[in-house]
């Protein structure tokens, strides 16, 4: 008995063994195309360094929230619970700081500066304040709009001013 | 077995190079998605604009002066020189500021003998530089963390700063070296900006105060201007030959004329760009001619205002490889006496020059320059573009209506937006504005505005919205 072939039966061409070729291949393509797309989108979700929150819809939302040159950092939400966080990214990359709320909540935001003056501003919600060092400044609105929304630094606070902004998301 | 390891492989393969060509780092780059592809500039140079990079890496080039021998002086602030670049043999020199290691540099002017000045904001102080002789001369700010910001000259030569978290405006007396520090009479002020008037006044913005004051270094006396309360964070601020106030909101998009003699306070908005909420005006310098120019900082442009014909010429600034957004960070500028405009890059490492005389290859022109409508109606203008080359252009709005500029209860209407202008040919068609019902009675300005690319040409529409009647 010659144990050195021992799937020579299967290298045998014919009709019925490429049939079976072909629909292993099909299936290894599908399950490599499925694989793929999978990596894909878990790549591309834009869900890395930002802080994430989703609450429920129609309730008072409290949401502290620090910014210095240039960025903002949400340190708090109440109530806790059901908020949903990831952590903040590292020092000295710019942070585009996104917080996601449910359309009919009430927004209460508590800004503290922690260096210099800055502003500020949701314009369409009408939010336009101004941020004292060390100061914690507040301001209260109702997600009245579902959409995408920029909030910005208003107060010329140096070079990375441009890049002082975030986004809110309001969902329906 | 084999066989379909080297299959399965090869289908892998094949897929990763498939992701590989759709995924893009574009792609992946939420923030690019959301441009306003329209306008946003994607070139790398522009027809108007010479660019030259500084010798040393990552300097950090950021204040920026003409001398009277049309010698450019730059301060390279990553490395705390100053750079005199020779436009004719475009040579570069660097002189090293002593003791500094690092520091911002906000403002520079040049005095009547040569010497340039300069705020330095990591140690406090101003610094004076004598070519002539090499030297360096360091002038602390009294009040400690001041933040000395801007830097203007007056008629008699004496030296006048900013203090952004001092509250006060300073002198220094060239003669004796001495520093004066006037508190301005409020508790919460930043001046940023200031320029002096053909009477000597100190004109002042105050990105705190939400204001623009005067003082009067005659009397000493401080004058506040609580009607134009309505401005908005500015930085820059001129004074023209006329004594018309010109003021930036860098909170914004928006930038206005300010009159002493009725007290009254008309803005405009420049086109917006999609990359950013606001173009951040910044600086602003007023040339020989009465034109208004100042840097965008987000919209990445050097733009210019004709006051006589309300027309804002933006020229765009050739997309930056590190900025985020591809802005280059302008963050300063300044008119050579040849009219020509200098501009320093920070993050690209490179000082620029607009050739200003180039001409537009385009203009635009509206029947109406003022209408009236009530909230809820719809309005329509004549519009008209003409060119000497072929141009695509793209039409674009943006208003007074907000103060990022962006048309908030209001909206435009025209079709098509994007015109193929062929060479001596002219195009008309209606733009219609419709204003929404909840809009608040007053007077607001549409900016309308063309683009090839390389430069936006927008002419000012004034809607006076009146209430129901």
């Amino acid at each position: 008995m010659d144990n050195r072939w021992p799937s020579v039966a299967y290298t045998v061409p014919g009709p019925i063994k490429e049939c079976d070729d072909m629909k292993r291949l099909l299936a290894l393509s599908i399950i490599s195309a499925i694989t793929l797309i999978a990596a894909y989108l878990m790549l591309t979700a834009p869900s890395l360094p930002e802080q994430t929150r989703i609450s429920q819809s129609g309730e008072n939302v409290v949401i502290d929230m620090t910014t210095r040159q240039w960025r903002f950092d949400v340190v708090g939400v109440s109530p806790s619970g059901s908020a949903k966080f990831s952590t903040n990214p590292p020092e000295g990359q710019h942070a585009n700081t996104t917080i996601t709320v449910r359309k009919g909540d009430t927004i209460i935001l508590r800004i503290k500066s922690l260096d210099v003056p800055h502003g500020f501003a949701l314009e369409e919600f009408g939010v336009n304040v101004f941020n004292p060092p060390g100061e914690t400044v507040e301001v209260k609105f109702v997600a009245s709009q579902t959409g995408s929304f920029t909030f910005f630094c208003t107060v010329f606070c140096g070079t990375g001013h441009p890049n002082h902004k975030g986004t809110l998301i309001v969902q329906s | 077995m084999r066989k379909y390891i080297l299959l399965s492989t090869a289908v892998i393969l094949a897929g990763l190079l498939i992701l590989g060509i759709f995924v893009t780092p574009a792609d992946k780059n939420q923030e690019g998605m959301n441009t306003d592809a329209k306008i946003a500039p994607k070139q790398t140079r522009s027809p108007y604009i010479t660019e030259y990079t500084l010798p040393t890496p990552e300097s950090g080039p950021m204040a920026i002066t003409v001398d009277h021998n049309g010698e450019v002086w730059i301060a390279a602030t990553n490395i705390t020189k100053l750079v005199r670049f020779n436009p004719v043999s475009k040579g570069f020199r660097e002189f090293k500021i002593p003791k500094l290691n690092f520091t911002s540099i906000w403002g520079m002017v040049v005095d009547n003998h040569g010497s340039i000045w300069f705020t330095s904001t990591n140690d406090n102080s101003i610094w004076s530089f004598n070519p002539t002789e090499n030297g360096f001369k360091q002038y602390p700010v009294p009040t400690k963390d001041a933040f000395p910001l801007r830097i203007a000259m007056d008629g008699e030569g004496q030296i006048w700063f900013t203090e952004l978290y001092g509250g006060k405006l300073g002198q220094i007396k060239p003669s004796t070296g001495e520093i004066v520090e006037y508190k301005v009479p409020r508790n919460r002020s930043g001046p940023t900006g200031l320029s002096v008037d053909a009477e000597g006044n100190i004109w002042f913005a105050d990105a705190y105060a939400n204001m623009i004051g005067k003082f009067d270094p005659r009397t000493y006396a401080f004058t506040e201007y609580p009607s134009a309360a309505s401005i908005f964070s500015p930085t820059g601020i001129g004074v023209d030959s006329r004594g018309r106030v010109w003021f930036l909101e860098h909170g914004g998009s928006l930038f206005g004329e300010f009159s002493q003699s009725d007290n009254s306070t008309v803005k405009y908005a420049t086109s917006i760009t999609g990359r950013f909420s606001t173009t951040l005006p910044y600086w602003l310098s007023i040339d020989k001619s009465g034109n208004i120019w100042f840097n965008e900082h987000s919209g990445n442009r050097i733009a210019r205002f004709d006051p006589s014909n309300e027309v804002l010429v933006e020229y765009e600034l050739p997309k930056g490889q590190i900025g985020v957004e591809g802005i280059v960070n302008a963050l300063h500028f300044t008119i050579a006496p040849d009219g020509n405009v200098w501009f320093s890059e920070w993050t690209e490492n490179k000082i620029g020059i607009i050739n200003v005389s180039k001409p537009i290859p385009f203009q635009m022109n509206v029947d109406d320059r003022r209408v009236t409508a009530t909230p809820g109606s719809d309005v329509k203008v004549g519009l008209s573009l003409s060119g000497t080359a072929d141009r695509h252009i793209v039409i674009q709005t943006s208003g007074t209506f907000s103060f990022t500029g962006k048309l908030l209860n209001a909206t435009t209407q025209f079709s098509p937006q994007q015109v193929l202008l062929m060479k001596n040919s002219s195009y008309k068609s209606d733009l219609t504005i419709k204003l929404g019902k909840s809009l608040v009675p007053g007077e607001y300005v549409l900016t309308i505005g063309a683009s090839d690319g390389d430069v936006n040409y927008s002419v000012m529409v004034h809607v006076d919205v009146k209430g129901k009647i």
